[in-house]
């Protein structure tokens, strides 16, 4: 406990820091207001404002994208991870456009499916689909041969052997692929409301920067923020849940 | 026909030949021209120096290699059905994200010849047979190894196999957890009556355990002799190892293996030297 307080120094004095410049002017608070101000704005202009609509507009496209991205991401990695045929048909279209920067297929998807809340969705699920994917194939790839010795003697049940076996197997290496998801799913979700969005975090920031309402956009990006830490610990926490049997470091 | 005499597994004139890789295309022979037999409840080991290819009869005989040439026989059992084979490995057997109540429970699920409403008493049974009551509901990363083979053997026995493999099972532990587990594994065997074929390179162990030893010599592996153990069951390890028949027995079997070591003591000739 102590030692998880002292992680709280460092942000505290960084924040003070930033607080004493802002008020004697060594920063200039147009660009960077006080901290003070930021989180006075949050809290009492913010909501006036609308900001709940945009957290709950974007909290609603990450979670069917984060959610629809990994599981897609799980069910081909393993199907590449078990299946020879399966992996000599993905695996070739999955390296071609992997290196594809998600951001630049922004324009495509819109096209596809709209401006609305399934084109976002869809954004935000491409990104967490590659990197899932690629870290379950992984896991699947490192399970050792032993355990497939020891199923291939016992004759355990094709379901059995998928859900009880290649699954927990690979359970550390998918954890680590939804880890980084979710940072991503952030990242997809905030440039695909930047363009062709009215509502979300992500128009909050781009809007605020135009209208230069500098607070605001700051409010924006302390949300965004918060809301990564959020996910990222509940994920810690359900992966320790999820994986009692890995020794701990 | 007497039960003792039936034959469980019958080998004849088995071969297995690893292909190369297609660079240097040597293809390696893991064994050849095996004749042996196992009689049902029989317990044989097959004893030779690493690299002899046993762990591959082993493999075969389990249906995880197909091998090359020959014949392998496995009977059924009396009800016509395959028989069912269990299998015991060196290490690392047991599923580390299971406790050790979960990894004898997963085989058993998945056994169509035990009733799930047994099932419950069988893993309390056998935890309890191996002495790990206290830690049936730790994971594998929480034990030692010695517990770890312990699940491994309950796990086999609890499936009711006719036919158990064994892997040089006790190869990492400590002389004294493996004289423990010696002991633990003829007393559960003499209770089950189960075939049991166990491979190991300790002659000792090989003596110990068995009824009859195949021993293996290696380049490639084929069967020297087949030694039958003639000692009274139950045995008492600890008694049986002080007495002179039993050093015997070991004697013969390690000038066996030395003899055949010595033809491949490489001999300096001019030949040799380009």
């Amino acid at each position: 406990m102590k030692a998880r307080l002292t992680y709280f120094i460092s942000p505290i004095v960084a924040l003070l820091i930033w607080e004493v410049c802002s008020r004697t002017g060594i920063l200039d608070i147009r660009f960077f207001p006080a901290p003070s101000a930021i989180f006075y704005h949050l809290i009492f202009v913010s909501p006036e404002e609308g900001i709940i609509n945009d957290i709950i507009a974007s909290l609603n496209r990450l979670l069917w994208g984060y959610l629809a991205g990994c599981l897609l991401g799980i069910i081909f990695g393993v199907g590449m991870g078990l299946s020879n045929t399966i992996r000599a048909v993905v695996y070739p279209l999955v390296a071609l456009t992997y290196p594809i920067p998600k951001i630049a297929v922004l324009p495509l998807i819109m096209l596809i499916f709209g401006i609305g809340d399934l084109a976002k969705m869809v954004m935000v699920a491409v990104g967490c689909f590659f990197l899932v994917l690629i870290n379950t194939l992984h896991g699947v790839d490192s399970i050792e041969k032993i355990y497939h010795d020891v199923a291939a003697v016992y004759k355990i049940k094709r379901h059995n052997f998928i859900m009880k076996v290649i699954l927990p197997g690979s359970l550390p290496a998918i954890f680590a692929g939804l880890k980084l998801a979710v940072g991503y799913s952030l990242v997809m979700v905030v440039a695909a409301e930047f363009s062709g969005a009215d509502k979300g975090i992500g128009f909050l920031i781009w809007q605020s920067w135009e209208t230069f309402s500098i607070k605001s956009m700051y409010a924006g990006i302390f949300v965004i923020g918060t809301m990564g830490f959020i996910f990222s610990y509940a994920l810690h926490a359900l992966e320790r849940r999820l994986i009692p049997w890995r020794p701990t470091q | 026909m007497d039960e003792k005499k039936q034959v469980q597994i019958s080998v004849s004139n088995l071969g297995k030949v690893f292909p190369g890789n297609t660079q240097k295309n040597e293809s390696v022979t893991a064994y050849k021209d095996l004749n042996f037999h196992v009689n049902v409840g029989e317990f044989l080991c097959i004893l030779g120096p690493s690299g002899c290819g046993k762990t591959t009869v082993l493999r075969s005989i389990a249906a995880l290699e197909t091998p090359s040439s020959g014949e392998l026989y496995i009977a059924p059992t009396p009800e016509g059905t395959e028989a069912n084979i269990g299998m015991v490995f060196q290490e690392r057997g047991i599923f580390p994200w299971m406790t050790v109540a979960q990894n004898i429970r997963f085989l058993l699920e998945n056994n169509p010849r035990i009733k799930p409403k047994n099932i419950d008493n069988l893993v309390d049974h056998h935890i309890s047979k191996v002495g790990l009551e206290k830690f049936a509901h730790y994971f594998p990363h929480q034990i030692s190894g010695g517990m770890k083979q312990r699940v491994s053997i309950a796990r086999s026995f609890a499936n009711d196999p006719d036919i158990l493999l064994m892997d040089e099972p006790f190869v990492f532990l400590d002389y004294q957890t493996r004289s423990n587990l010696q002991e633990l594994l003829l007393n559960i065997w003499q209770e089950s009556q189960k075939t049991v074929v166990f491979v190991t390179h300790d002659i000792e162990e090989a003596v110990m355990l068995a009824d009859r030893i195949a021993v293996m010599t290696a380049h490639p592996g084929s069967i020297k002799d087949i030694i039958t153990i003639d000692f009274p069951r139950p045995r008492q390890l600890n008694d049986m190892r002080k007495t002179s028949r039993h050093a015997e027995y070991v004697d013969v079997i390690s000038r066996m293996i030395r003899n055949e070591m010595s033809d491949f003591i490489p001999v300096v000739t001019n030949d040799s030297r380009s």
